[in-house]
């Protein structure tokens, strides 16, 4: 019926003008004298004729909408639209979803399960669990030629006992306290993990290849520099110097950027010990003093006493006081102070370091901690910086689940805190640590 | 951490030094500690930064290009030292590392590894493997370090 009614849409125009024409092309002759009345006709009745199709067309769409609307209304209850629509997205989405009940049987096995594992929705509703999501922890020795990591990954296997790594999400549900069943969400994340891989591999590829080169030019200057090959003037001193250290600043870099890399790829290796901050504060001032030495900087450290000793990895804070306490007494004047606050509160201890240097300005400040940040005025004063120095400092302060923030005044000086809370970083297992 | 902790500070980046007044060219042999030295390295001139270095300090110098002709000259020539590069082809550091652990004669030989191998995983290994003396980045340091290392190792 809607088939006919289609027809009569598109035929009935179609038979007006034909008709129409018909009609004119006989009386035409007789009509020259008001020769302009025929076009402006013609075009009357086509305006007319495409109202009249538009018309049409709207109340077939109202009747198709009309025939529908009574079923929707009448037939189907609201929980029932509720789950029509439930079913809809959970067939449609891109994880796979497998619900258990309290038994452990499968109710609902979505499209993508069934695309991901092999199985069919009725192949697999009422049987256990464990009969068909097979799962494999496999210790994945990448046998690279640069990487020889190696990963621990869940396996799922498949119907046709292929397998892939899986990444899974299992949460139970339930009214209360009674647990009806679980809902486990899973991907595939073969191809996370082959980025992964790559990843790593350039990295140790770019982070070898970079460094042999410079490791040679650092250790020819040395050499020339130590007198190794004969005593050198004045002059070829100081040019084999700017060598020297134009050369460990692109070693810096390539460091930084390994550790940082190391801390993102999220392997990196969290061994939390008991560490005195003091001794560590300490150490980390005596080095930054003589490596800027020439600045006649006041350092001074304060310490609330008694500052206990606190879980985390020596390795990583060590690297946020380096940063920090050398950022400070690059980017202030000659013999000007530099602080160091250690206190602490019920629940952290914070780090205060606090400087009497150039400042951050406003238009700088909520972009520091970015990747590659580096102030217009910072370039201009200090060329040694990568701008990483802040992005690992806030990396590392996160993972060791502490807060860092600051306060500046261009001209007046700068303040950095970060706290670390006394209950300690958890440990992580990885396979990578920083070079510190 | 703690063979390698005592280290730390050497290997922290020195700045560069006035030089000195030896007017000794770097190529004269003199061989007064009797001491020998077998330096393990693919990188040509890495290798002969510290051929000229341990020359210098009066050792006797021994080069080979990767782990397979290192494991050889280390049973022919019995060096005090080896200083040991880990990425290097036919043979890497780790594979000949552990065969000279396997043979007893040179299950105590003080090895230093010496890489700039990004993944630290290597480091792991061999730290595992508890058989390395020392473990140097190239870049993070200098020959001299190097030297005052191995001089430390063999109580010099």
């Amino acid at each position: 019926m809607k088939e006919n009614k289609n027809l009569i849409v598109y035929i009935f125009p179609a038979i007006f003008i034909s008709v129409f024409f018909c009609g004119l092309t006989l009386i035409a002759p007789k009509l020259n004298f008001y020769s302009f009345v025929l076009p402006i006709a013609f075009l009357v009745l086509i305006i007319l004729n495409i109202l009249l199709y538009i018309q049409l067309i709207r109340g077939q769409m109202s009747r198709n909408i009309s025939e529908v609307k009574p079923i929707i209304d009448k037939d189907i209850s609201p929980a029932q639209q509720d789950k029509i629509k439930y079913e809809a997205i959970l067939a449609y989405i891109g994880e796979g979803l497998v619900v258990i009940d309290k038994a452990g049987r499968i109710i609902t096995f979505n499209k993508a399960a069934e695309s991901l594992l092999g199985w069919k929705e009725d192949e697999v509703l009422g049987r256990e669990l464990t009969e068909v999501i097979r799962i494999d922890y496999e210790t994945s020795i990448n046998e690279s030629k640069l990487t020889r990591s190696r990963q621990s990954s869940l396996y799922f296997i498949r119907k046709d006992n292929t397998k892939f790594p899986a990444a899974i999400t299992t949460t139970s549900y339930g009214v209360g306290t009674d647990i009806l069943g679980t809902a486990t969400l899973f991907r595939d994340i073969t191809m996370e993990q082959n980025i992964d891989k790559m990843k790593n591999e350039f990295i140790s590829l770019a982070s070898h290849q970079l460094r042999t080169p410079l490791a040679a030019i650092k250790w020819y200057t040395e050499m020339l520099l130590k007198g190794d090959a004969g005593k050198l003037l004045p002059e070829q001193t100081q040019y084999a110097d700017t060598i020297y250290s134009s050369t460990q600043r692109m070693i810096d870099l390539v460091n930084l950027l390994l550790n940082i890399s190391r801390i993102e790829s999220g392997r990196i290796n969290v061994e939390p010990l008991p560490t005195d901050l003091k001794k560590l504060v300490d150490e980390v001032v005596q080095e930054v003093k003589i490596r800027y030495a020439d600045k006649k900087q006041t350092f001074t450290t304060k310490y609330h006493e008694p500052l206990p000793t606190i879980a985390v990895d020596p390795r990583l804070i060590r690297q946020v006081y380096i940063n920090l306490l050398t950022n400070a007494a690059k980017y202030t004047p000659e013999k000007g102070q530099i602080t160091i606050n250690l206190s602490k509160n019920d629940t952290d201890i914070i780090s205060e370091i606090s400087d009497s240097g150039y400042g951050i300005p406003d238009a700088d400040q909520d972009k520091l901690f970015g990747k590659f940040f580096r102030g217009l005025k910072t370039v201009t004063r200090e060329n040694e910086g990568t701008g990483l120095g802040l992005y690992l400092v806030k990396d590392i302060v996160d993972i060791s689940h502490g807060k860092i923030w600051f306060k500046s005044k261009e001209g007046k000086g700068t303040t950095f805190w970060f706290s670390l809370p006394l209950s300690g970083t958890p440990a992580k297992k990885g396979v990578l640590t920083i070079e510190a | 951490m703690g063979i390698f902790d005592n280290f730390k500070a050497i290997f922290t980046a020195s700045s560069p030094q006035q030089p000195n007044t030896n007017t000794n060219n770097s190529v004269e042999q003199q061989p007064t500690t009797h001491k020998k030295i077998m330096i393990v390295e693919d990188e040509k001139v890495l290798a002969d930064a510290l051929e000229i270095k341990f020359q210098h300090e009066g050792f006797k110098v021994f080069k080979a290009e990767n782990g397979q002709v290192g494991l050889d000259m280390i049973k022919q020539n019995k060096p005090d030292i080896v200083l040991l590069d880990l990425m290097m082809p036919v043979m890497d550091g780790k594979t000949m590392l552990r065969r000279l652990r396997e043979t007893p004669d040179f299950k105590y030989l003080p090895v230093v590894v010496l890489t700039n191998a990004g993944e630290v995983d290597n480091i792991k290994e061999t730290k595992q493997y508890d058989n390395a003396s020392a473990f140097l980045i190239k870049s993070n340091i200098n020959p001299e370090d190097v030297v005052k290392v191995v001089k430390d190792l063999l109580r010099m």
